[in-house]
């Protein structure tokens, strides 16, 4: 997929664990990995808004587009 | 709950029709075996009042071949409701969309359609028997226009089924 997920490089950033930030947004940490590994389909806004709250950063920090 | 219940009373009812299914087919079978090499006189009665020993006097090939489509027809239809049980006993009404049942609606509009064609070809030819003044007794309707129009329906939800498990595995990939 074009879109890659950047989440593992702002939680070392962040010096955050994943099963925190899972707790912090309310998912659980088997989708949090889905959408680390890249496996997702799709993310909502709200999600992707309590991430970027979480990790104080914009959905860009999290979100790369590269060409196939 | 009352969905569950349905789903439980059609569980029972597909179970009774499937053995009842399989005693006839069974029936039929050991009846025109019997028939064909023990003692010709049980056509005269092969399953509830089926009487074929005017055909099995004229010609034994077209008794072979009479008896083949009426065995086909119910070991098919017993198959049929082999495939209903097996949804019943995999259907789970909180995740229905899965591609199990998808194939299995699949297969079962498959069988219903190879029913269908074995009856259409029964009813010919048992209208041909009929113009070659052969007493069947038989009635010239295997409920062909019935099977087929079941058969396109499944064909039809079991597509619509396999779009669900696309959208379902979408939503749960969706976080």
């Amino acid at each position: 997929m074009s879109i890659i997920v950047n989440l593992d490089v702002m939680l070392e950033k962040r010096n955050m664990k994943s099963n925190e930030l899972a707790d912090i947004v309310g998912i659980t940490t088997a989708n949090l990995s889905i959408l680390k590994t890249g496996k997702a389909k799709a993310i909502r806004f709200s999600t992707l808004e309590a991430i970027c709250k979480a990790l104080d950063c914009q959905p860009a920090d999290i979100l790369e587009f590269v060409e196939d | 709950m009352k969905t569950k219940h349905v789903l439980i009373l059609m569980k029972i009812i597909s179970w009774i029709i499937f053995i009842g299914l399989c005693i006839k087919a069974g029936a039929l079978i050991i009846s025109s075996c019997v028939s064909l090499f023990v003692n010709h006189e049980a056509a005269k009665d092969l399953y509830l009042g089926l009487d074929l020993s005017n055909l099995y006097e004229y010609d034994k090939w077209y008794f072979i071949a009479v008896i083949s489509l009426i065995i086909s027809i119910a070991v098919l239809k017993a198959y049929m409701f082999y495939l209903v049980i097996k949804i019943f006993l995999k259907f789970d009404l909180k995740n229905p969309f899965t591609l199990n049942t998808a194939n299995l609606i699949s297969k079962i509009s498959y069988v219903a359609l190879s029913i269908g064609v074995i009856a259409i070809i029964s009813n010919d030819y048992n209208k041909w028997l009929i113009t070659h003044r052969v007493e069947t007794h038989i009635l010239c309707d295997f409920g062909a226009e019935g099977v087929l129009f079941m058969a396109g329906i499944l064909f039809i939800v079991s597509y619509i089924f396999k779009h669900g498990v696309k959208l379902q595995s979408e939503n749960e990939l969706t976080i």
